[in-house]
């Protein structure tokens, strides 16, 4: 998962891709974020590990938001 | 970008030049939103200290303040108050639940309030697994709860500013579009929010607000009021049960306070507030009918339009085929307005003209009894052929099938057109054929002119195409309508070519004066004015007010016995209404 994110933010900060191209991952992150709700209790039940990979990947993804905005 | 944390200070002074490059850039926007659902969806401590620094950062009342960014606050206000779902897997054999509210808690020393979350102490909130900073909700009294990040916007406060209508007009949109509403989700959001948390506010000085400005006849005035209605319409039409959202949710509270007669006293107070909202909303109904709005001339043209001998001949069973129900360009609910027109008495026989429609798939049976010949009728036919010819199978089958259907001569369900609409016929009689011109009832069938063969047969293959072979109740529908559209075209080009021979010149002159005419205004496109509705947006505005009222009628009856109570005595009585609310809710 944080692999995951940290590709798509790698190609998000990077000047050499097209912008057109990073509203299209941008969308698809936020699209991510909302649906795979790491919170839900069932699935930390199945495997508690998950929410502190998601806390890691949602971590990375708002430095990137912060360093973006600032 | 988000300052260090602390307290919140939601009124400190910001220069507009604060969110410029947020407005510049819309991948800065999307960079927000991304931040903010990111904040949502992470764990407590990191969510406390995040929320704080981005609504620190944001400024959000005065965000919406200012007209520039009176949109993207919006959107902002939008994401941050709604809360996170899951995703429902149907597989799972659990099911999350899922609670659609948001609670805040309001903190009494420090005056804030916080928003309940998961991990709280309280039990019933244990499985609520969203959260939200609640900023639409003005919260829960006197409860000393632990406080996370600290806000409070109450609706008081932000009413006023929310529907400014100097922002709402100018604000400008985020795609640049003109013609965007300015009343928008977050508008009806708001208040429906608004309903269960502050049902008092809701019923004394919102919907009096928003329904008091059918004084001014401008679009966002009509926006104003249309939004009043609905919003009124969800607590008090009696199928919407709003009763019982409003306990759940106080139900719920109750438990959180420990407190027995909390649920009694809002249950009292709901009653108050219904009873205070439904005469003032009927003293306001009759007001906006009476008003240019709802004009009274509109209302009797329609009353006489059903009771003439027009709307009889229109519903003729040989026109149900074609066109179900009287298709009012003014109203379109026109199942409503039967109803609602028997119920007073105007009309016994709409609801049996509605009942009786004979549908397409009625009329093939009908016509395939008729004939004794399935197949020749049957609407699938022609797409079987089409479709054995693309799998390149039985030759044999092919040829049967050719046999009984040949869309040149038949050209296409040709009988289905039963028309009554001279612009065709016309030529027939001319010729001496009693029959019409596509020969419904007898043997002698006769190829109409070549044009409209062309066209219907363009048409039938578009149709076609999109119903697919499946029946399609709503599909048929509508393409009904289209190919109503269709007929109702000008054909006055396609009439040039017939305007060598006399009796071409003597249709189109009868064509003046026969029903279809003076229905519509015929032109090009009418396709689009009659399928999409008045491109006017006042006009549309002004059907759909008119729709809302005639759905309110039904449980509000009184409002038909004062109706007709003379403008300026409704408007007093209006404004009455108003200031005894107030009184008593003060």
């Amino acid at each position: 998962m944080t692999a995951l994110f940290n590709e798509m933010l790698r190609y998000l900060t990077s000047p050499a891709v097209k912008n057109n191209f990073k509203l299209v991952l941008l969308k698809a992150l936020r699209h991510l974020v909302a649906q795979l709700n790491f919170r839900d209790p069932a699935l930390l039940e199945f495997n508690p590990e998950l929410n502190l990979i998601w806390q890691d990947a949602v971590r990375s993804v708002y430095d990137y938001a912060d360093k973006i905005l600032s | 970008m988000f300052p260090g944390a602390g307290s919140i200070n939601l009124n400190r002074k910001v220069s507009s030049s604060h969110w410029d490059h947020l407005l510049e850039s819309p991948f800065n926007q999307h960079v927000l939103l991304l931040a903010i659902q990111v904040v949502k969806v992470s764990e407590e401590a990191f969510y406390q200290d995040a929320l704080l620094r981005l609504m620190n950062w944001l400024c959000l009342p005065q965000m919406l303040e200012n007209k520039r960014t009176f949109d993207l606050a919006c959107r902002l206000l939008m994401e941050i108050s709604t809360p996170e779902l899951f995703k429902v897997q149907e597989f799972m054999h659990w099911q999350p639940k899922i609670l659609n509210h948001i609670y805040l808690l309001r903190d009494q020393e420090k005056e804030c309030c916080t928003p309940l979350v998961s991990h709280t102490d309280l039990q019933v909130f244990n499985q609520m697994p969203h959260r939200s900073p609640g900023l639409l909700n003005p919260g829960v009294e006197s409860y000393g709860g632990p406080s996370y990040a600290k806000f409070r916007i109450s609706f008081q406060q932000t009413f006023r500013t929310i529907f400014d209508p100097k922002l709402m007009e100018q604000a400008p949109s985020a795609k640049g579009a003109a013609q965007e509403k300015s009343v928008k989700l977050l508008h009806s959001q708001y208040l429906e929010t608004m309903a269960i948390y502050d049902i008092e506010y809701f019923q004394a000085t919102a919907i009096p607000e928003l329904l008091l400005s059918v004084d001014k006849e401008t679009v966002l005035g009509q926006e104003l009021v249309l939004l009043g209605l609905r919003q009124a319409a969800k607590v008090l039409d009696p199928s919407q049960n709003f009763r019982q959202k409003y306990m759940t949710v106080h139900e719920q509270i109750a438990d959180v306070f420990r407190d027995p007669d909390y649920a009694a006293a809002q249950s009292s107070l709901l009653d108050l507030s219904l009873a205070r909202l439904t005469n003032f909303v009927e003293s306001a109904l009759v007001r906006i009918i009476q008003s240019p709005v709802f004009s009274g001339k509109a209302v009797q043209d329609t009353l006489d339009f059903f009771k003439s001998s027009q709307y009889k001949d229109l519903c003729s069973d040989q026109m149900g085929a074609l066109w179900p129900s009287p298709s009012l360009s003014l109203i379109k609910e026109s199942e409503y307005v039967s109803k609602f027109l028997k119920q007073n008495g105007f009309a016994e026989y709409l609801v049996e003209i509605n009942a009786s429609t004979v549908t397409f798939e009625d009329h093939v049976e009908i016509m395939s009894h008729h004939f004794e010949n399935r197949d020749a009728f049957d609407p699938h036919a022609a797409q079987a052929v089409q479709t054995n010819k693309a799998d390149g199978g039985n030759d044999a089958g092919d040829g049967e099938l050719e046999g009984l259907y040949e869309e040149g001569v038949h050209g296409r369900y040709d009988d289905f057109f039963v028309i009554p609409n001279e612009q065709y016929a016309r030529a027939n009689d001319e010729d001496g054929q009693a029959e019409g011109a596509y020969g419904t009832r007898g043997a002698g069938r006769r190829q109409p002119p070549e044009y409209i063969l062309e066209d219907m047969n363009k048409t039938q293959a578009s149709l076609d195409k999109e119903l697919g072979r499946q029946w399609d109740k709503l599909k048929e529908r509508f393409a009904r309508r289209r190919l109503m559209a269709y007929l109702l075209e000008d054909r006055s080009s396609a009439n040039a070519k017939l305007a060598r021979n006399e009796s071409a010149k003597k249709k189109s002159e009868a064509l003046k004066d026969s029903w279809l005419s003076d229905a519509y205004p015929i032109t090009e496109k009418q396709n689009l004015v009659i399928y999409g509705g008045s491109p006017c947006l006042k006009r549309q505005l002004a059907v759909k007010l008119r729709c809302q009222i005639l759905r309110m009628l039904h449980y509000l009856p009184r409002v038909f016995e004062n109706a007709f109570v003379s403008p300026s005595l409704c408007k007093n009585l209006m404004l009455r209404e108003k200031d005894e609310i107030q009184e008593l809710t003060d």
